[in-house]
């Protein structure tokens, strides 16, 4: 009777959450988004069953750019909110955010945002970023298409002040990577 | 039948869920065997708990654990009909949730089978009712006056009473 698409269900979610975990233990390295099975969710931008595995009641997502529809806030079950009060926020790679998100605080550096960042394809394009720091071995670099430049300077501002920062995933339609805070990221 | 509800909406899933659960299911799926069913929040099962706030700090705290399913659903039928229905009961049930709210979208959008569910409305209600008197008449019957506590106590409780204030 009832269909339920399966980005919504447990099963999917418990396998993009196992790759979460691996995309934040090596920053930089690609993993795939595991997308359900109607194409209804296959859309340019593959943030969303990575953002319905972490959301929850309990958190908040800022979209300025109003990437999710009506029907997808309700089944997230979240609440929305501006960028510099979000836990979560959907942003185009192209389209750089003036304001500041949450970075958190000394005493509770996790309390500060995840930022998903939506780009043309991870892997090729003419932007090359270098990363260095735990998790790389020794250095990884990577091309990225549809990714601002002003977006790595800005993030690197964020995350000068270690344990305070944001974590940001960068994600086209099929992949993702991570670049924790911890990471450090040059444009070569 | 009159396609008019007397009961408000806030009523329908208690009055329903007075319906044998096997004969509610059943009937709902024979009615909606070819309606496309989508969820508009997730199916969830589990256990509730309330969030309250503590008067002294305001700090957040969870009261109890009562079982709970949630089901909110939009229904289109073959004609091209489409309503929306929800359903909250305190069961660790999806299927009995997910089949009270078809009910309810039955109900709210008069889909084709309106007057079965409407009919099992009727049905759900007068059980309730009748749950409710026999309630009632238990209540009633256990009732403790305790005005008449006042006719027991004689004047030699009065002076005892008096004796311990003044020892104190």
């Amino acid at each position: 009777m009832l269909h339920v698409e399966s980005v919504w269900l447990p099963k999917l979610q418990q396998q993009n959450y196992r790759h979460l975990l691996n995309a934040m233990s090596r920053p930089g390295s690609q993993n795939q988004i595991i997308h359900g099975v109607s194409d209804e969710y296959k859309f340019d931008y593959g943030f969303l069953p990575l953002l319905a595995t972490l959301v929850d009641t309990q958190v908040s997502v800022s979209d300025p750019e109003s990437l999710l529809k009506e029907s997808e806030w309700k089944m997230l079950q979240t609440s929305k909110t501006e960028i510099s009060n979000a836990d979560f926020i959907i942003a185009i790679g192209q389209k750089p955010i003036c304001e500041e998100p949450k970075l958190g605080a000394l005493s509770h550096p996790e309390q500060s945002a995840t930022v998903f960042l939506c780009v043309t394809k991870i892997g090729e394009g003419g932007l090359t970023i270098k990363l260095t720091g735990p998790g790389v071995n020794g250095m990884n670099t990577l091309k990225v298409r549809g990714l601002n430049e002003a977006w790595l300077e800005r993030r690197n501002e964020w995350c000068a002040s270690f344990p305070l920062g944001i974590d940001m995933f960068l994600c086209d339609r099929d992949s993702f990577i991570a670049l924790p805070r911890t990471t450090r990221v040059e444009v070569m | 039948m009159n396609k008019e509800l007397k009961l408000p909406r806030a009523q329908w899933i208690k009055a329903l869920s007075q319906i044998k659960r096997q004969d509610l299911i059943e009937q709902v799926q024979t009615l909606a065997k070819d309606w496309f069913i989508k969820p508009i929040s997730p199916p969830q099962s589990g256990l509730g708990v309330l969030k309250m706030k503590e008067s002294t700090m305001s700090e957040a705290f969870f009261l109890g654990e009562f079982p709970l399913s949630s089901v909110g659903i939009e229904v289109s039928t073959p004609g091209g009909a489409m309503a929306q229905g929800a359903a909250n009961i305190m069961h660790d049930d999806v299927k009995y949730a997910e089949a009270l709210a078809i009910c309810d979208a039955v109900l709210a959008g008069k889909l084709d089978g309106f007057d079965e569910i409407a009919a099992l409305l009727t049905q759900g209600l007068s059980i309730f009712e009748e749950n409710e008197s026999a309630r009632k008449k238990i209540l009633s019957s256990t009732r403790v006056d305790f005005s008449l506590l006042e006719d027991a106590i004689g004047p030699h409780d009065h002076n005892t009473t008096n004796n311990v204030a003044k020892d104190i």
